[in-house]
């Protein structure tokens, strides 16, 4: 057995575990089969990663850089369907998706693993379709999304099955795609609308792994021979800076968390419009560090809301004294998203803007501004969640085991990503630079 | 290695480690939701302020009795990737001995003070966890030996402190004079961190014992001016925001609404003074140009003769204490501009020391009094008391008792002028992305109502 056999099984039970839980008769069943799949995924997918880590090699190399990335994206989903509430399950109005998110979590983990450009784009004209079909279930309008998708596919399949296409005009088609697919000014409105009227789960796993960084990776130097990364990334610092102000005046939890990944992507889309090896290690260390803080934030906003419905961030709600864990679960993921000292973020951003600065100042002051505006707004918003007058909670309301645990393991995560094999600056440094980046798998 | 300097190490592993371990097991104890008891928690926090500040003074034994004039200390190795560097490393000399001698004194007095204070406070375990937080930020800022280990102190002191002014958090105000003070924070790291990237691209490095070594005829020599200059600035604004100079004084009377003891120490004692102790260890940089350090000078004077005008109008101790804090800082700070080094020194440890005191010693003052009213069998005590110190008459008189009794004006200045225009522009953006979304979609955008509209 080796890294690979894990890797695939890891796979096979969540599209088992997707077949079954859609023939499962109760909504009991449904849920066991939906946790107990991510379960034994994430464990192989962590096994994989363990076998690759101790030298177990088999015919399809994996490379440094990717192999925690399977493990990292099937523990993710494992901690978001551990801690999702029973009864998100069983009596809700409309059906928990949980077969749509196995098949979600399999996708994830072949895009983390895969290898050639045109399995990449396949992938990522295949993955929007979850969020589609959950629409399209929940009988919500599409049209803003096939506004925004219809091109994007087009343009995927394209890039998968075109080879012949002149570099500039695939540098072209990549930087409409990354757009529409990242959610850079102006190609965002869909992701606000689908974080709105799709299920949470599903959108928050669709949005928070920033899956298009490895294409930007795979096609570093095309990007660049064409000159699309600098265009890229001036669409990339006007998102930045103008998510970041907008989550100083969201006036709905939901929204401002919407703005926030935005906003936070776009730093990193920023930080891979490059060819230095530096700033792309940079880069792609805050994208897994804030994959871990993002899911950790989506995961409170999510348990807050299905005890007390849609916020509005109008008003104080005083929630700390009810679920102290949960505000203080909120701080450190939100300083985890702002690369507070000690936090696993701090050293990608002080690298991201420290690479960026002499190269361009003004897109480095940008981005320090668009810092300081975020951490103003994390901090307003866990003001206003979580203090002002005590609000009575009944017991059933009370912050459940599995949510605590759920919440220590991305704690763990956020201080401790950086100390675990594989996944530190060096090693990820190291292997851009014996890859190169146009090819880092 | 010989004897000395591994008793060098020891007691800066000690300074340096007792706060961080203590915030670590606070901190963790705080996240695994595990309840400790008051006394347990006194005990700790005192021990290892106590095991810190002996680690200070076995440094300041050895520097004495061996001559010594600076030492460093590296407890790990530099994080090091092609041209990026990032050096945690600590510097001891006779400024950040000082400093961090007065900051582990203090903060002992306010642990003793504090557990008593806030006995059977809801909240006391989640107050020593940010005081925790705080004296390890501070203890790290003082010792610093390169701009970036200051900034990881730097930003520990100002979260736990904006953590702390929101300490009562069932009322709306603390919230939102927390939120205040960390926005004035924020720009003040914002500041900061630019001014280290352009230390570290104009030096190729961090440490301040090679800015010290260079002077600024050194650094004159070496790096262009205006690079210097810029990094000059953006640590005056630093600096500024910290110490809550004009115009950035409106946080510091908001900041009273934490307890008695954060009170003392951070806004009286040691948070205010960490801008003038920043501006005091990149002196040669300040004085490279005597354009900022003549703007260092002014708006240190103007700051001391504001907050002298604003704390005759002030009605409450607080207040009055916090506004007599800023004229001392104000003061301190030109005297930085004036090229001083050690007595700015004295005036920060014995303004520091005054303060904490007084502080401490504001909530029992009506006790005082009152007792003192009683001891001396007189229930008119305030003919005792000074009065009158501005006199209300004459349009100038009037003007500037208007000035003092609005603070100077300087939040609603800095709201109307900057805050206000900035986020009108988001709510104009925001409201077109509802409008634009709706469009696409094809719906009615969805509202979320105020309160006052659903009432």
């Amino acid at each position: 057995m080796n890294y690979f056999f894990f890797l695939e099984a890891s796979m096979l039970i969540c599209l088992l575990g997707a077949l079954f839980s859609s023939m499962a008769k109760s909504q009991e069943k449904t849920r066991f089969i939906t946790i107990y799949s991510s379960f034994f995924s994430a464990l192989c997918a962590i096994a994989s990663y363990l076998f690759f880590y101790c030298g177990y090699q088999g015919f399809i190399t994996l490379s440094e850089f990717n192999a925690p990335l399977p493990a990292l994206s099937s523990t993710l989903y494992f901690v978001v369907l551990l801690c999702t509430p029973r009864t998100k399950f069983i009596g809700a109005n409309k059906p928990f998706p949980s077969n749509l998110l196995l098949l979600s979590q399999a996708l994830s983990l072949l895009i983390c693993s895969s290898s050639s450009n045109t399995t990449l784009f396949l992938l990522l004209a295949l993955e929007p379709l979850i969020p589609l079909i959950d629409l399209m279930q929940r009988g919500e309008r599409i049209r803003i999304f096939l506004i925004h998708w219809i091109p994007a596919w087009l343009i995927a399949i394209t890039l998968a099955f075109a080879n012949n296409l002149p570099n500039e005009i695939t540098g072209l088609l990549i930087t409409i795609l990354v757009i529409i697919r990242m959610g850079l000014f102006p190609g965002h409105t869909w992701i606000v609308y689908l974080t709105e009227k799709c299920s949470f789960t599903i959108t928050l796993l669709f949005i928070i792994p920033m899956t298009p960084i490895l294409i930007l990776l795979k096609n570093n130097q095309l990007l660049r021979d064409t000159h699309a990364s600098l265009y890229l990334s001036w669409f990339a610092i006007a998102s930045i800076f103008y998510f970041a102000g907008l989550t100083l005046v969201q006036r709905s939890l939901r929204n401002f968390f919407t703005y926030l990944c935005l906003a936070l992507s776009a730093m990193v889309v920023l930080g891979i419009c490059s060819h230095e090896t530096l700033q792309l290690t940079a880069a792609f260390s805050l994208r897994n560090s804030l994959w871990v803080a993002l899911i950790g934030m989506a995961i409170i906003v999510r348990a807050l809301e299905a005890r007390h419905g849609r916020l509005s961030l109008f008003q104080n709600h005083g929630f700390y004294e009810s679920t102290p864990m949960l505000g203080i679960a909120f701080l450190i993921c939100g300083l985890g998203c702002v690369g507070f000292p000690g936090t696993s973020a701090f050293i990608s951003f002080e690298m991201l803007a420290d690479e960026i600065i002499p190269s361009s100042p003004f897109f480095g002051m940008i981005i320090v501004f668009s810092e300081a505006l975020i951490s103003i707004s994390l901090l307003m918003v866990y003001f206003k969640l979580f203090c002002g007058k005590k609000v009575e909670w009944s017991d059933i309301f009370k912050v459940r085991l599995r949510e605590i645990i759920a919440l220590w393991i991305i704690i763990f995560l956020i201080f401790g990503f950086r100390f675990l094999p594989l996944t530190d600056i060096v090693t990820t440094h190291h292997n851009l630079e014996k890859s190169g980046p146009q090819q880092p798998h | 290695m010989n004897g000395l300097e591994s008793a060098l190490d020891f007691f800066a592993a000690m300074a340096i480690f007792s706060p961080l371990a203590l915030a670590l097991f606070m901190l963790l104890a705080f996240v695994f939701q595990i309840r400790l008891p008051e006394k347990l928690i006194a005990l700790v926090v005192e021990l290892s302020v106590f095991i810190a500040f002996a680690g200070i003074i076995g440094l300041v034994s050895l520097f004495l009795a061996n001559g010594l004039k600076k030492w460093g200390y590296e407890p790990f190795p530099t994080f090091h990737l092609e041209s990026f560097h990032f050096d945690f490393q600590f510097y001891f000399d006779w400024l950040s001995l000082s400093f961090a001698t007065l900051a582990l004194l203090l903060c002992f007095v306010i642990a003793f003070f504090s557990q008593r204070y806030m006995h059977r406070e809801p909240g006391y375990q989640r107050f020593f966890v940010l005081y925790s937080i705080f004296v390890s930020g501070i203890v790290i800022a003082s010792l610093s030996g390169t701009i970036e280990s200051l900034f990881v102190g730097w930003e520990m002191v100002g979260l736990s402190s904006a953590l702390l002014v929101a300490f009562f958090h069932e009322r709306i105000m603390p919230t939102r004079n927390g939120l205040h003070l960390w926005i004035v924070y924020r720009i003040s790291d914002a500041a900061l961190f630019l001014a280290s990237y352009l230390l570290h691209h104009a030096l190729g490095q961090g440490f301040f014992q090679a800015i010290l070594e260079k002077g600024s005829e050194g650094l004159a020599n070496e790096v262009s001016s205006p690079v210097l200059v810029g990094a000059g600035v953006l640590i005056f604004l630093a600096s500024a925001c910290k110490s809550a100079l004009f115009p950035f004084s409106g946080w510091l009377p908001r900041a009273m609404e934490g307890p008695t003891p954060t009170s003392a120490i951070f806004y009286g004692a040691l948070s205010i003074h960490l801008g003038a102790f920043l501006l005091l260890r990149l002196n040669p940089i300040v004085q490279l140009s005597p354009i900022l350090a003549w703007i260092v000078v002014f708006f240190g004077l103007l700051t001391a003769l504001a907050s002298g005008i604003i704390a005759n109008a002030q009605t409450d101790i607080k207040s009055i204490l916090a506004y007599a804090t800023l004229t001392q800082v104000g003061i301190i700070i030109a005297e930085i501009g004036f090229g001083l080094e050690l007595l700015p020194l004295i005036h920060i440890i014995g303004h520091a020391s005054l303060r904490t005191y007084q502080f401490l010693r504001a909530p029992s003052s009506f006790a005082y009094y009152k007792s003192l009213e009683e001891s001396l069998g007189r229930t008119d005590l305030n003919k005792y008391l000074p009065k009158g110190r501005i006199k209300q008459t004459g349009a100038l008189s009037l003007a500037i008792y208007s000035f003092a009794l609005n603070r100077g004006g300087m939040d609603s200045m800095l709201e109307k002028f900057i805050t206000k225009p900035f986020i009108q522009v988001l709510k104009l953006a925001d409201m077109f992305e509802k409008k634009w979304g709706s469009i696409l979609a094809g719906t009615e955008p969805s509202k979320l109502k105020t309160p006052e509209e659903r009432s």
